[in-house]
């Protein structure tokens, strides 16, 4: 039996003062988490040039630096081209890496072992590496500043086959031999089996996958070399300036950069809990 | 309904071979247990039958035709896994059907067979309901309902019964020979526990290491085992066996052991003198040994009672002489004390005498 | 629908068979081995490689392949505009001879060697202290992971502005408790420090809830044990939590050892690498000399050193502490 609570509180003595200590621990690391962030909020609803920004700001919060973020600044489109760049990296992405995924859990085939590895030994590559030369194939391919050079390369990353091969060990076989003798084919199998058993592990890999891509910045910076397919971050980048920031419009555009993941993060957070425990599926 | 023929099948996982040149016949409307420990090959060979496997060599046929690469969905069998294998993220009903869907059965014909099953089994108010939401009892009943409803030529069971708790193991034991009555289904049964065997099959073969050692009624087995394995395997408690040599005394033939010696009855003579061995294991089952007082009469073995078990209608005795332990299991009325000193009667006909060396019964 | 039983045969069989196996003896009737139909050999060899096609295509193409130009690209010159030609190993010379290259290099190593603890120790504390039986677990976590929520280049701009020197969050604080304003962008000794703790306020959701879920899966009896053997709070923390998390420890140590090294985000956008070259770092580096200074095979090889390096470090890490790997 695993428990939440896993650091015994002796009785009584000191139990009170242990306490104490950790929720003002807890409440200072919160303060200082999101204490910033707030701040941001709060500096976003000011129309302002100026660079002190107290927090009486919250009485009267104005919604002008927004409007210019939303209307008239690139910034829509830059929101527009993550979206794309992020959802659909993130959908061919778990397609992809749980059907191979499914392949190394469950099948049998001739190299299996030295295909992985080559999998294996590529996690530690840094994307510096890969990066100019990519770019110049981008180059030659005349994808430069598409949404195609943005969302190809990711689809390479193979973090994702570990984790769906991790997650789909758990699934008993069994279930794979009764979807046979019932009549499916292996692609039926993966379709009607595989996939709906893998959700919770599907929502952590597309989760994160989303969230890298969302934050992707260095090659988008390199290979996004307009607006017209420029995301967040290399868009963002460019906002702060060497000499007068416009810190009213910097904040709102980092609030809005942080909503969609946020939205995303609150739909799909109770699948981080059940993804980290592996695979649920009924005890029979 | 279909016989299944096993001819001369081998599985080699590698360097391992789980199922060693076994041929079984397997007559239309048996119940076959296919018995043995973990690892004997059992649950492989079933798998073969089934289709999830392919026999290294050999051939599997099921009704009239060598169905060695025929994929299982077209071998028209149904199997029922020891974890139920039922699909969690499907409500039961969809669980029973899916197979006739994949199969193309009419709409009509799938609900009619629903209906029986949902019948018998008791399904009818678990329909909508998700695996997870069932009890162990009530998701086997769904695993055999969606495997009824397939009207196989063949039921294939992968010990089904073990995750059960004791009490409900007892009572399926007896739902599952009325089902197989009830259908006059070809049903075959892979388990570990040798009282399944017994209660359940009208045949049970015995594997070990992958070769097929009897295959039989429970009660031939039971009262003729091939050799010393089987003997052992079948009946709680075990068969006692001893050691001992075949010697002349006089015009008499005995069995002459360590510190025990019993007289070769009259009709086991000529077996033993074909045999052309001198050196045998004797066993004889516990219900098979009388308890006498010691009066020096011949015949019998002294002994002292070592623990005595009662077990309510009868009382399971165990005794030493010597080196050797022996249990008898005699009728309650007799009640010896701890230590005292008796006699054991072997009953001459159900007297087993096995081969030391290949282990084989020499009657 | 269910046809009559059929009599069972009464013939009873006794197949008897010694205790061991016997070898297998061929049917002479059955000389010719029986093998699937060529159809479904075919279908079944092949069959699992379409799975795993889609993936490796795009493996190959924008990861296997450019990892093999790269290696190339070590050894050219050139611009690509005007074309590559081969430079032999002068790539390599120019950059051992470059200072600012070691400089990046080694501002690269500080910065991941004052990370990986910070985030370590907050991550494993901050868990410690959400594993206790506590109200509002729920609200503080999300508190923590709102950072994380943030990409790399949306925390920096939100750092950015908290720390300008006139009128920066940070420096306003420090005003009221009445300590000058500090320049936390243009002081070489701060400027590494100051990432650092970037770093550890954007991940230390994530940290905690990878811990967190290490804590979980230790089975409470032997917490029990420990304090019916006199364990207190503390000893049983390093006696049996630790030691169990180990495996996630190490794992954690490795892949921060590798994102860390990579560090280019936050310093690209807050300082560009100053003041001086006190915040460049590799990868800003590399950047650099492809893209500004237009000298791909000096970048490429540049990356190349840095790969060593980290396959170095991780392996190493991964040597030392060997015991605790499970796949």
């Amino acid at each position: 039996m695993t428990g939440t609570a896993n650091i015994p509180a002796h009785p009584n003595r000191g139990r009170t003062i242990k306490d104490i200590f950790t929720y003002l621990a807890l409440a200072l690391a919160g303060l200082m988490s999101a204490g910033p962030v707030v701040y941001l909020l709060a500096t976003s609803f000011k129309q302002t040039y100026s660079r002190m920004v107290p927090l009486s700001v919250l009485w009267s919060p104005s919604l002008a630096n927004y409007h210019t973020i939303w209307f008239d600044h690139p910034f829509k489109q830059w929101m527009i081209n993550s979206l794309v760049v992020a959802t659909i990296a993130t959908i061919v992405i778990l397609f992809l890496d749980s059907l191979a995924g499914y392949a190394f859990a469950r099948k049998r085939f001739r190299g299996k072992d030295s295909l992985f590895m080559l999998l294996l030994s590529t996690l530690m590559i840094p994307l510096a590496v890969t990066l100019l030369p990519t770019f110049l194939l981008a180059n030659r391919l005349n994808l430069v500043d598409s949404y195609q050079a943005l969302i190809l390369p990711a689809l390479a990353y193979p973090v994702g086959v570990f984790m769906m091969r991790q997650f789909i060990q758990t699934i008993p076989s069994e279930l794979e031999d009764a979807g046979r003798i019932d009549g499916m084919t292996d692609l039926g199998i993966y379709f009607r089996v595989i996939l709906p058993l893998c959700i919770p592990g599907l929502a952590v890999l597309g989760l994160f996958t989303f969230l890298t891509q969302w934050s992707a910045f260095l090659w988008p910076l390199i290979v996004a070399t307009s607006d017209r397919s420029r995301t967040i971050p290399p868009g963002l980048a460019t906002i702060p300036g060497q000499y007068n920031t416009d810190w009213g419009l910097a904040t709102a555009a980092t609030v809005s950069s942080m909503v969609p993941m946020l939205i995303i993060f609150a739909l799909f957070q109770r699948y981080l809990r059940q993804g980290f425990s592996g695979g649920r599926t009924t005890k029979g | 309904m279909a016989d299944v023929s096993i001819r001369q099948v081998n599985k080699l996982f590698g360097d391992v071979r789980a199922v060693n040149n076994v041929s079984l016949d397997i007559h239309d409307g048996e119940f076959l247990v296919l018995l043995g420990p973990s690892g004997c090959g059992k649950t492989t060979l079933l798998r073969m039958i089934a289709g999830l496997e392919t026999p290294t060599s050999g051939e599997i046929v099921i009704g009239d035709r060598v169905v060695n690469f025929v994929p299982p969905k077209d071998r028209d069998i149904a199997m029922v896994f020891q974890n139920y294998a039922l699909y969690p993220h499907m409500d039961v009903e969809s669980n029973i059907t899916l197979g006739l869907r994949l199969h193309h059965t009419p709409k009509t014909a799938i609900k009619e067979r629903l209906d029986a099953a949902s019948v018998w089994l008791q399904l009818a108010s678990l329909l909508k309901r998700t695996p997870r939401q069932l009890s162990g009892g009530q998701q086997q009943r769904v695993a055999l309902g969606r495997s009824v409803v397939r009207e196989p030529k063949v039921f294939l069971m992968d010990e089904p019964l073990s995750n059960l708790d004791a009490r409900l193991r007892v009572n399926m034991r007896t739902e599952l020979i009325k089902l197989h009555r009830r259908l006059s289904a070809t049903i075959v049964y892979v388990t570990h526990d040798q009282s399944e065997a017994m209660t359940m099959a009208t045949r049970a073969a015995i594997m070990r290491d992958g070769v097929l050692q009897q295959c039989d009624t429970p009660l031939h087995i039971y009262r003729r085992p091939a050799n010393k394995y089987v003997a052992a395997f079948m009946g709680n408690p075990e068969m006692n066996f001893l050691r001992a040599s075949v010697t002349r005394q006089g015009s008499e033939l005995q069995f002459t052991g360590e510190s025990f010696q019993v007289p070769v009855p009259a009709h086991r003579r000529a077996a033993i003198e074909a045999a052309g061995t001198n050196e045998v294991w004797l066993g004889v089952r516990p219900e098979a040994i009388m308890l006498e007082r010691p009066e020096g009469q011949s015949g019998v073995i002294e002994a002292q009672v070592d623990v005595i078990s009662p077990m309510g209608g009868n009382t399971l005795i165990y005794t030493l002489f010597g080196e050797e332990n022996v249990v008898a299991d005699v009728p309650s009325e007799i009640e010896p004390a701890v230590g005292e000193k008796v006699a054991l009667r072997f009953d001459p006909e159900r007297l087993h005498a096995f081969d030391l060396k290949t282990e084989n019964t020499l009657w | 629908m269910y046809r009559e039983t059929p009599p069972v045969s009464s013939a009873s069989e006794l197949i008897l068979a010694s205790a061991t196996p016997v070898p297998v003896e061929r049917d002479p009737s059955q000389t010719k081995p029986l093998t699937a139909p060529l159809r479904q050999r075919i279908t079944q060899a092949l069959g699992p490689y379409l799975f795993i096609l889609p993936k490796f295509l795009f493996f190959g193409i924008f990861l296997l392949y450019p990892l093999v130009r790269a290696l190339m690209l070590t050894f050219q010159g050139g611009a690509i505009l005007s074309g590559l030609h081969w430079v032999g190993f002068r790539n390599y010379e120019r950059i051992i001879h470059d200072d600012i290259f070691w400089r990046s290099l080694w501002n690269s190593v500080y910065y991941t060697v004052l990370v990986i603890p910070s985030v370590l120790i907050t991550g494993i504390g901050l868990a410690a202290l959400l594993n206790r039986q506590i109200k509002f677990r729920a609200v503080f976590l999300i508190l923590l992971v709102v950072p994380s929520v943030a990409s790399t280049v949306a925390a920096s701009v939100i750092w950015s502005y908290l720390l300008q020197f006139d009128g920066g969050l940070f420096n306003q604080l420090l005003g009221i408790v009445g300590i000058g304003p500090v320049n936390w962008l243009g002081d070489p000794q701060l400027v590494i420090p100051v990432f650092v703790a970037l770093e550890v306020w954007r991940g230390a959701g994530f940290y905690t809830i990878l811990f967190m879920a290490a804590m979980q899966s230790i089975p409470t009896h032997l917490y029990d044990a420990a304090s019916i053997d006199g364990a207190t709070g503390w000893q049983s923390f390093r006696l049996v939590t630790l030691p169990l998390m180990r495996p996630t420890i190490l794992f954690a140590t490795v892949m921060a050892t590798i994102w860390n090294l990579q560090l280019f985000d936050s310093p690209y956008v807050m300082t560009r690498g100053g003041p001086g070259y006190a915040s460049m770092t590799i990868v800003m580096y590399i950047y650099t000399q492809a893209f500004r200074y237009d000298q791909m095979g000096l970048a490429a090889a540049m990356a190349l050193v840095l790969l060593i390096l980290i396959m170095l470090l991780a392996l190493a890490q991964l040597l030392i502490f060997r015991k605790e790997i499970e796949f």
